[in-house]
Order: structure tokens, then sequence, then C-alpha cells
């Protein structure tokens, strides 16, 4: 950075992470079934959801995967500011954070970078076709997404889709259902045919294509679709149908953690 | 204790006998009415709807009371900020104009608006439009709209209402004129 930064304690320049020696046997890949972690291909990690962590927000839902830790809040509907021109129906302001802890490398640029601006204009995509926007006009919604700890690759975006789905429901936005994903990794050649589901950031490092699945189970729509690399037309339909299993799955898990929240506010009256 | 539902729930169907109209919190596609919102389902007459949480946050919309107070007037239109839309709470940054030919159903044109609402005061109104991209119509041309609440501009005691256009101090007998609120 040329121009220090004059808002936050100057740090030393140009400081790295700390390097280790390797050991001198790295575990050989085992071609079997099973993954590093013990799960079975077709697995997820254990989930979990829980709504209304944050009490100043309107909605709120934190979620665990595995070692992928992601915190949403909704704050709004809320009046557009002055600038703004008049609008029917809300707007959507998506904005995704990582934590500088998030991830083995840490993160020293504090403001806007280039991964998170991407992210935020997937998982927006994601989200409105679910929202009724028109029942709130000229308003705007803020959503703001906290990755605590990353271990999935992009698929920490899909395990943001999921929880920031369940904020929304819980803030009271209209909505035409529960928005879920879930995202695959292939492998490369010898084992080209098999898509391994929710992988860690190891298991997508290693693969050859990585697909990212977005539907809402409810109404049997599909809101997106992501893919990068090389991958056959028949094992990307095999992928997708196995993504579309996990996300049926993760939309019981939601609905469940929305209706836990919801007796116990009405308990709490 | 009712049903709970969550958005995407499907509430029925055409192939029930009667056919049963989308009501608020709930949306159709192709004949079928989902839930839109998370909350209890109710049917009265043939109209389904679901109820959310109550303390979920407001927006004004047309028809709707609500309460606020004056932050700012000019010589057509008095500022409000929203406090409350149908009696649950609103973020106060909504604002709403009443204009000066929306105060008073009779005399519109004699209207002045420093003799029916200061800066502070209490005001419930209607909204009758969107408004445009800063401020939500409000109306007060109603007897039971108007000033609620009002503190002296001298002594800074809480006014009673005597009448619909004055209200009094009661420590100093002193008047001034307000569009006052009458029983809802």
């Amino acid at each position: 950075m040329q121009a220090s930064d004059r808002r936050r304690f100057t740090a030393p320049d140009g400081a790295s992470a700390l390097k280790y020696r390797q050991d001198s046997s790295p575990a050989a890949r085992v071609p079997s079934s099973s993954r590093r972690d013990g799960r079975l291909a077709a697995q997820v990690r254990p989930i979990f959801l829980q709504p209304g962590l944050v009490t100043e927000a309107a909605g709120s839902a934190y979620i665990e995967a595995g070692r992928t830790k992601v915190l949403c809040a909704v704050y709004g509907p809320k009046p557009t500011p002055p600038s703004a021109p008049f609008n029917p129906k809300a707007r959507l302001n998506v904005e995704i954070k990582f934590a500088p802890f998030a991830s083995g490398v840490r993160r020293f640029v504090p403001g806007k970078d280039t991964e998170a601006t991407g992210l935020a204009a997937v998982l927006q995509q994601s989200l409105l076709p679910s929202l009724l926007l028109e029942t709130l006009p000229k308003s705007q919604i803020d959503l703001f997404v906290t990755v605590l700890e990353s271990d999935g690759w992009d698929n920490d975006l899909s395990i943001g889709v999921t929880a920031a789905s369940v904020a929304l429901a819980e803030a009271g936005i209209p909505m035409r259902g529960l928005v879920t994903a879930c995202s695959a990794a292939l492998l490369p050649a010898p084992n080209s045919k098999s898509a391994i589901l929710d992988p860690t950031r190891d298991e997508a490092r290693d693969s050859s294509a990585f697909v990212s699945l977005a539907c809402m189970p409810a109404l049997g729509t599909v809101t997106n679709i992501r893919l990068s690399g090389a991958v056959e037309p028949d094992a990307l339909t095999d992928t997708l149908a196995k993504a579309h299993e996990v996300c049926t799955l993760l939309h019981g898990v939601a609905k469940q953690a929305l209706l836990d929240s919801a007796r116990r506010s009405r308990t709490d009256e | 204790m009712a049903a709970l539902v969550i958005p995407g729930q499907p509430l029925s169907s055409q192939t029930t006998g009667a056919t049963l109209a989308a009501g608020p919190g709930t949306w159709t596609r192709g004949g079928q009415v989902y839930a839109a919102l998370v909350g209890e389902v109710s049917r009265e007459g043939g109209v389904l709807s679901v109820k959310g949480k109550e303390e979920t946050q407001a927006i004004p919309e047309p028809n709707a009371i609500v309460i606020g107070t004056v932050s700012r007037i000019t010589r057509q239109a008095a500022t409000l900020s929203l406090l409350t839309v149908d009696g649950r709470p609103c973020r106060p940054d909504f604002t709403g104009i009443i204009r000066s030919q929306d105060v008073r159903q009779t005399a519109k044109d004699s209207v002045k608006i420093w003799s029916c609402f200061r800066p502070g005061d209490v005001v419930r109104a209607k909204v009758i439009s969107l408004g445009d991209s800063r401020s939500y119509f409000l109306s007060t041309a109603a007897n039971s709209l108007g000033v609620l609440f009002a503190v002296s501009t001298s002594t800074g005691e809480a006014l009673e209402a005597v009448s619909w256009e004055e209200m009094r101090d009661p420590s100093t007998g002193e008047v001034e004129s307000r569009k006052v609120a009458g029983p809802e």
C-alpha cells in the first residue's frame, strides 16, 4: 500500500506469515471412495444453523458446516437514501466480509477486496428470485455476511446463501421460498466420474471442476448455477442432481431452525 | 395453537372444493396459495393469510394510520419523522410530509402550517400516497387525526386540548393553536 492507512494502527510493512517445514512423509492420496475427513462422496459436513443471534438486526442467522462459520445479519426494510430515485420495489444490498482471521493466510486489506465483491454479486443473484420485493416499495434491505472461518473455497458462498435466506425469513421479508445452496467438486481424470459434495478447501484445490447450485426446493426451481473448470455433460447432470438432493436436505434443516425460532419467540411473549 | 408455516409452504390448492383467495403474507402461483412469511395461517371467509412476527418492522403503506413527530415545518408543509405504523414500531428515518392542503377538510386555502403544527409535536396522520422518493404524503383531514401531544413554547409543559384547534398550558393558561386530534 502506497499511502499508509491513517484510520488504523500502523503495522510493519511487508509482513508475511511464518513458514514451517513440511512433514517428510506426506500422506499419500488414497484413491478409494473415502475422503480425507472420512466422508463418503455424497456426504455433507455436519451442519449447525441458528437464527436470531444478532439482537440489533431485524433478522440474523449463524451457520457452521465443518470448519466453515458464516454469520448473516439483515437490517431493514429501511428507507432508501435521499439521493436514490423513486423505486416501487425494495432494493437488496449485499455485503460480504471475510474476517482477517478467517483463513490460513491473514487478510490485511481492511476495505473492499476483489473476492468479496464478486461473491456478493453471486449471492444477490441467488437470493433475488425468492424475494417478493414489490410488497416493500421505496425501501432497501441491507444484508451483511461475515465469514468468520473459511474452509470451503467458494463453498463458503453456498453456506452463506442458506444462512442469508434464513436470516431474511427471520426478518419478516416476504419471500416465495427458502433458498438453499450446495457445491460440488469433480476430481481429475482417474476419478473423473465421481463428484464430491460439499468440498473442503483442500478437495476443491485438487479438483478439475467446481459446481455450485442454488435452488428453492419447496418450489422446485433453480436460482443460480455456477460452473468453473472442465466437466463432461453426463457428469455435470449427475452432479447437479446430487447437489439438488443435498439442497432438499438443507431446506429441511432451515425449516426446522425457523420453526424452532418462531416457537421460541412465541413462548417468550 | 395455529400451525406455523415457512415461506414456500403450500397452504391450499384448487383441488379443494372452494377457491381460496390469497391475503396478506401469501402469494399465488398456478392457483396454489403459498406462504410468504414465517408465522401462523389464518382463514377468514375465503381468504388465507399468514401473520408474521409482531415485532417485525413495519413499512408505511397507503391508508395506514401513522404516528410521527414533527421535525420541520415550512410555509407549505410539515415534515414528520414516523414512529409507528398501525400501532407497530417503524424505523425513525421514514419521513412523511403533511402539505398545507391536506391539513383540514374545510377552509383549505386559509390553512397556516404554523397555526396547526409546531416542531416536536406528536401527530396522528393517515398515509395518502407513497409520495416522492424522499417522503410519504400524509393527511390529517379527519376529526380523529391531528396533534396528539404538544408542549408549550414558553414553559415546556405538556399542553391539554380544549377544542379542535386550541390547546392550553395548564400552568399559565396560555392558549396555542393546533390542529387537534379528536377521539379515535
